[in-house]
């Protein structure tokens, strides 16, 4: 008997054995990949785009996992970067200028509240004609005073939001049917939210230096986003992709089990209450942590990018310290070999990756990362034609 | 050693930054000159940060921490260096690439630079590369160390490169290069001097260089 793409998946996030393992793509939903397979989109379309990430995968023969940010995540800081600019209330007023500096362009906002002004640029830079990167360049919290006035005066989520959202999603999920399965990125888990507020540096070694300060960060990036991450699961996505690359492997197992696993594990808890499964999402370093995101509870975990460039990821190894924890969703190097080996290269390293993840279930095989500009669909081809010929259970 | 730039050394290792500038004060108070405190309090310090991270007993926030430290002690030491004639390592102007918003790998680098005594002028974020050719000039620096986190970022390191040729300025700089998607072999194909995997081997690779 024949299983949709839809039912293949949710068999593997259901810890099932499936007929064989799903093969998918990662595809950002603008610019990148998907501005080279479809260079006439809007670059600001995002619904198009979004449309496009099905339709390619599908042309394709994958099984199709679409991952919704723009549009969602709207404003974008609530993704990107900085505090939400797009409201003013009696108490909190921004007055944003736009600098342009070449590619970059700056919004660079003043905000003023009855305890002081607060200040972020929020920067996007068009690395390449419909290829955009969005970052908060100068962050907003410098001092616990600054975050005291975050806390208190920083708009919640308005009242339309829910219904916005949800009429985003909708097309797009009437569009997918059951060719697959529909994820959104929530604003990120706690310690990602929290680097979207303070400059990094500062957030590595807070909670050695000031903990309460770290503590009350942390609480406050967990809950400004409650809201919104509801909303979203209230809109009716299969997945719940959770940003968790901020506290990377690079920080130590130790430092991560300490300081961060209690917040990410509660907002993880949050995310998954009405059965909506986490992705939780560490692209680079990952080896130290796999163990401790068994007691982290997301479904899924993604995407144990390999070496040498992306990351450090054995899957051989990971498979035997996860067991049965979690749905292993990863992991050929889509750099490396998707778009700079020969389609022959690609057939084998995916061979090799499908044999090692299918073992025992609990495997969905997926480029590492997203999809870069350049990829040749012949690689593509050669990827999911191996991934289907190796990966039957 | 002596028991004060012993404890400083220990100071920095632990990342101790409320402690570090009374210990140089005191080390300076004792007479001890400000290059023997550079060298033996604080480098040798460094050197150890470094190898212990390396072995995979400290992380990047026990880097950052005794990188702080450091910074902290150097802001004192700083004046007593400029009046006793103590030189830097040498000077780096270190810069994430024109269109690359990310700064962590970066600065990190550039505190381990620091570290290790060389002196680091910080372009920040997003920088041309014609921008990168004038701070070289102004600076006349013996180094420039990029970073890119982006595969789509990367070309412009090579663009950095080759505006140095043009600018005839490719002989008396080097170049160093890192980032999360950078390889040795990237390095390679793309002429650069130097390629570091992360910033306590920076140290080691800068100091290669000169």
């Amino acid at each position: 008997m024949t299983i949709t793409s839809r039912e293949r998946f949710l068999k593997v996030i259901n810890c099932e054995i499936p007929d064989r393992v799903p093969v998918t793509l990662f595809i950002a939903d603008q610019g990148h990949f998907i501005s080279q397979v479809y260079p006439k989109v809007d670059p600001q379309d995002f619904l198009t785009y979004q449309l496009k990430v099905i339709e390619i995968q599908k042309e394709l023969g994958f099984d199709v996992f679409v991952r919704l940010l723009y549009n969602v995540n709207d404003p974008l800081s609530i993704h990107c970067g900085g505090l939400d600019v797009s409201q003013t209330t009696e108490n909190w007023e921004p007055k944003t200028e736009v600098i342009n500096d070449g590619k970059t362009t700056i919004y660079r906002s003043v905000i003023r509240t009855p305890k002081g002004n607060l200040e972020q640029d929020f920067s996007v830079n068009e690395m390449r004609p419909g290829t955009f990167v969005y970052a908060c360049t100068k962050k907003p919290v410098k001092t616990e005073k600054d975050l005291d006035i975050v806390i208190e005066y920083e708009p919640r989520m308005p009242a339309w939001w829910p219904a916005q959202v949800k009429s985003r999603i909708q097309p797009v999920r009437d569009a997918l049917g059951n060719d697959g399965i529909l994820g959104t990125w929530t604003p990120h888990g706690p310690f990602n939210n929290a680097s979207l507020l303070i400059n990094l540096d500062e957030l590595y070694t807070l909670y050695r230096v000031d903990y309460p300060f770290y503590e009350k960060l942390m609480n406050y990036a967990m809950e400004r986003i409650l809201d919104y991450t509801r909303a979203i699961d209230e809109a009716g996505v299969d997945v719940h992709c959770v940003g968790g690359n901020v506290p990377g492997g690079f920080l130590g197992k130790k430092n991560y089990d300490k300081y961060i696993l209690p917040f990410e594990k509660k907002y993880i808890e949050f995310v998954q209450q009405n059965g909506t499964p986490a992705m939780y999402h560490n692209c680079g370093k990952i080896m130290a942590l796999v163990e401790s995101y068994k007691e982290l509870g997301a479904r899924i975990v993604e995407p144990f990018s390999p070496p040498p460039v992306l990351g450090d990821a054995d899957l051989k190894k990971v498979k035997e310290l996860v067991g049965d924890a979690y749905v292993i969703l990863g992991g050929v190097d889509q750099i490396t070999y998707l778009q700079n080996g020969t389609p022959e290269q690609v057939r084998e390293v995916t061979r090799e990756t499908v044999l090692t993840g299918k073992q025992g279930g609990r495997f969905i095989l997926q480029s590492a990362d997203f999809l870069e500009y350049g990829t040749p669909l012949e690689n593509l081809e050669a990827f999911v034609q191996s991934g289907k010929e190796f990966g039957g259970y | 050693m002596d028991e004060i730039l012993k404890e400083l050394n220990e100071a920095i290792i632990e990342g101790e930054f409320g402690s570090v500038s009374k210990i140089v004060n005191r080390a300076l108070d004792a007479s001890i000159e400000p290059s023997v405190i550079l060298k033996e309090g604080m480098i040798v310090a460094m050197s150890e940060v470094g190898k212990r991270f390396e072995d995979g007993e400290y992380f990047v926030p026990e880097m950052l921490m005794a990188a702080r430290a450091m910074k902290s002690g150097l802001e004192i030491l700083r004046p007593h260096m400029i009046r006793t004639g103590v030189k830097s390592a040498g000077k780096v102007v270190i810069a994430s690439v024109r269109g690359d918003l990310h700064d962590i790998g970066k600065n990190l680098v550039g505190m381990m630079l620091e570290g290790a005594g060389f002196e680091i002028v910080d372009m920040g974020t997003d920088v041309p590369t014609e921008r990168l050719i004038e701070k070289l000039k102004e600076e006349k620096a013996d180094i420039l160390a990029l970073s890119a986190l982006l595969t789509t970022t990367m070309p412009n390191m090579k663009d950095a490169i080759e505006a140095l040729k043009l600018a005839g300025m490719r002989e008396n700089i080097k170049v160093l290069i890192g980032g999360a998607p950078v390889t040795e072999e990237y390095a390679r194909q793309i002429g650069a001097d130097g390629f570091a995997p992360d910033a306590s081997r920076a140290v080691e690779a800068a100091k290669s260089l000169l």
